[in-house]
């Protein structure tokens, strides 16, 4: 499944009428803190003395990056050395690209999607690991190439663009 | 006109030309242009074919120049940890500008081979319109290619042999671009389009596949499915390397049987891949070509347990092996004892960040390097590892060409002992004399340097990350290795001073990738300075836009790639590069 992620305002339960994904899906929407997402995570500790930003997103199992499967495992004591190891790291462990249809997995696994004819010459560098974005209340969806982000404030920075109207929403 | 002067005159300079055709290796034809001018002409008139293996290092217009007569040529592009997404994606190596030059100079050109450069549709319409013997276009790890330029190529390469795009991403912008391939299109020998993400015409697709009588190599990607891979297979029974596509299908007996003939037919296939996501009811379709597979890649399979080693048994005359971790400990033991050609074995991770790891160790490793005598080339993903089995291997593979290790987990040491790996890798390298290739992981200290660079005197490219103590470490390295010509370096606390003291090693070698590790700027521009034949290229992808010429000399260095050149400063640099 593609990774899909949701930006909802706090309050988003009120939302609902808003919502363009049916009821099931809801759940899964729920907004992951800041804290809960990245913060919790050790940086592994680079040599150079400079601020280090962790990559955005943290593939399991194929990248079916759930925010429900992910949560729990970010506060195992275990897992956070694995992922200060790891999982954090641009490029290691040195796989060209990791495989797009996991073991077992139907067509309907495949999560790394090329962005087509989107993307600019200079942005086809690499295999691109776009994810749709959908805000409420906004009818049409866009897709995010999150290999292009290194930070959370970079794609922050991407979506304030690409929804212009959020600015006020999500900054505090 | 006779070339040069004493006994070399005595013959015509067509002699001459005609001796050095049997140079195959580029090394020996380089050594003969050195003897006198003479041979240097006659040499550079009758070379055919020319590799460069950074597409920096020489100007298009000066190959051209030099080399009239070429028809072959190989060029590479990005560094090789491009495919790992550490170079800046807009860092270069385009291929616009050798394509112009060759378009000028060498109209006779039949083949091209591009590695991990940016090929726009622009290039594949010019090489389309310039060459009109062309029959070799083989793109492998290449980007920036859409279908209508593969359209353009295969309606004007009348000849065209080989169509091969090996890990090529490959937009659509012609959905029908098979079609373009004229009726009379019969030439083609290798069609390898796996790397295509979107349907392909099979209608089409068969019609030419039935007219190439010729074919050979066939790979399909991931849109075939299983019930069209027979039409496929009944139309090129001459077949000797298949891709197949997707192989899962709901078990129908008669779709098995035909495909199980199909198979059958393929007396003379060789190598087999693709198999994407196989279904276990599937996979005896295969069993009657497995004796004569002498390559089987696994990658796009996840089989595992019975299915897989029922499989690998069966395939007795295997001399190259690429296989998911899947296959674990007791499946590479059936490797072991079945495939005793084995010269080459790959084993990837099927999930590289997964919670629940598979059981593959390093038995799976001991077992086949003790099993496979013929064994050359090894590139193994786990989890961990120990001292006692790097000795083993090396002790059962002396003869090595390649060993590529990569523990997944950076700095874990000998899980047993809770030792460095220094003396398992040192092991390696004085047992392996032969070695050319090497990647080294896993806890390390500068101590397992000392051996690499005093023992691995034929060492050509050297791969390490989260390694190392100190300076010390890369100046073992840089100090021995004598043949080494490639070094990638990523995290290792080595810096400034092993990198100026040895700045001359750099211009031996082809090029040297550092990033995460303790380079300063200031360093950078004093290599820059001593070594004229040196770019010196710094990167942050951060600084886009910024003056890296107002930056202090104390200033880190995130990336640095430096390499050897007799073209000078490139011009193409996009802002979060700098050549110093």
């Amino acid at each position: 499944m593609e990774l899909e992620l949701g930006l909802a305002l706090p309050n988003n339960h009120l939302m609902k009428g808003f919502d363009l994904n049916d009821g099931s899906t809801t759940n899964s929407y729920r907004k992951r803190g800041f804290e809960e997402a990245f913060e919790k995570v050790i940086p592994f500790s680079s040599p150079l003395p400079r601020k280090t930003t962790l990559p955005l997103f943290v593939h399991k199992n194929g990248g079916d990056g759930d925010d429900e499967n992910d949560s729990p495992q970010l506060k195992n004591p275990d897992e956070l050395n694995s992922i200060n190891g790891s999982r954090a790291l641009v490029g290691w462990p040195p796989v060209k690209h990791p495989r797009r249809r996991s073991a077992g997995g139907g067509e309907g696994e495949r999560w790394s999607e090329d962005c087509g004819s989107n993307g600019d010459a200079s942005g086809r560098g690499r295999r691109a690991k776009c994810v749709k974005v959908k805000m409420e209340g906004v009818a049409i969806g866009r897709k995010v190439d999150l290999s292009l982000h290194d930070s959370y404030e970079e794609l922050f920075h991407t979506l304030n663009l690409m929804f212009p109207t959020m600015q006020h929403g999500i900054t505090s | 006109m006779p070339a040069g002067g004493g006994w070399a005159a005595m013959f015509p300079d067509e002699v001459w030309e005609h001796v050095f055709s049997f140079l195959a290796a580029d090394g020996d034809r380089n050594a003969v242009s050195l003897v006198c001018r003479g041979w240097h002409s006659i040499e550079r008139r009758s070379r055919r074919r020319i590799f460069v293996g950074n597409c920096y290092a020489v100007a298009p217009a000066v190959a051209v120049r030099r080399f009239p007569n070429v028809r072959v040529v190989s060029i590479k592009g990005k560094p090789h940890f491009a495919d790992f997404n550490l170079v800046p994606s807009d860092w270069g190596g385009r291929a616009d500008a050798w394509i112009a030059a060759m378009a000028e100079g060498w109209p006779l050109l039949e083949e091209l081979h591009l590695k991990r450069m940016v090929v726009t549709d622009e290039c594949l319409e010019l090489i389309a319109r310039s060459f009109k013997n062309f029959r070799v276009l083989a793109l492998s790890f290449c980007e920036g290619v859409s279908t209508a330029g593969l359209a353009a190529i295969a309606a004007n390469c009348r000849n065209l042999r080989e169509l091969d795009l090996q890990e090529t991403v490959v937009e659509e912008n012609c959905v029908h671009w098979l079609s373009h391939f004229p009726e009379s299109s019969t030439s083609l020998v290798n069609l390898s389009i796996a790397s295509l993400e979107e349907d392909v015409n099979l209608a089409v697709l068969e019609h030419l596949v039935s007219r190439c009588t010729n074919l050979k190599t066939l790979k399909l990607n991931y849109a075939v499915p299983l019930d069209r891979l027979v039409n496929l297979l009944r139309r090129a029974p001459q077949l000797a390397n298949l891709g197949t596509g997707r192989f899962t299908a709901e078990y129908r007996p008669e779709l098995f049987s035909k495909l199980e003939s199909a198979f059958a037919s393929c007396k003379s296939m060789k190598s087999l891949s693709g198999i994407c996501e196989a279904v276990p009811e599937y996979l005896p379709a295969i069993y009657p070509i497995c004796d004569g597979l002498t390559s089987l890649n696994l990658c796009d399979a996840p089989v595992n347990g019975a299915s897989l080693t029922k499989l690998v048994s069966r395939c007795k005359n295997l001399q190259r092996l690429w296989v998911m971790d899947v296959i674990e400990d007791d499946g590479l033991a059936a490797v072991a004892s079945s495939c005793k050609l084995l010269q080459e074995l790959r084993v990837l991770p099927c999930d590289p960040y997964g919670a629940d790891p598979v059981s593959l160790t390093e038995h799976g490793l001991v077992t086949v390097s003790a099993g496979c005598s013929m064994l050359r080339s090894v590139l193994y993903f786990c989890r961990q590892m120990t001292n006692a089995a790097l000795f083993a291997v090396a002790r059962s593979s002396p003869d090595l060409t390649c060993f590529r290790l990569c523990i997944i987990d950076p700095h874990t040491p000998d899980y047993v002992t809770q030792e460095p790996l220094d003396a398992g890798f040192s092991a390696i390298v004085e047992s392996c004399k032969d070695l050319r290739r090497l990647s080294v992981s896993g806890l390390l200290t500068d101590n397992v340097f000392r051996s690499v660079g005093a023992s691995a005197d034929r060492l050509e490219m050297l791969s390490i990350a989260f390694a190392g103590d100190s300076d010390a470490g890369l100046h073992y390295i840089l100090s021995g290795c004598k043949s080494l010509r490639k070094l990638e370096i990523r995290d290792c606390p080595f810096g400034d001073k092993a990198l100026l003291a040895n700045a001359a090693k750099l211009e031996t070698m082809r090029s040297l990738w550092m990033s995460s590790c303790f380079v300063s700027l200031g360093a950078c521009r004093s290599l820059a300075q001593k070594m004229p034949l040196l770019n010196v290229e710094v990167m942050d992808e951060k600084k886009r836009g910024g003056s890296w010429d107002s930056q202090p000399d104390d200033c880190p260095v995130e990336k640095l790639y430096v390499y050897r050149t007799v073209a000078g400063r490139r011009s193409d640099t996009p802002p979060c590069v700098w050549t110093l």
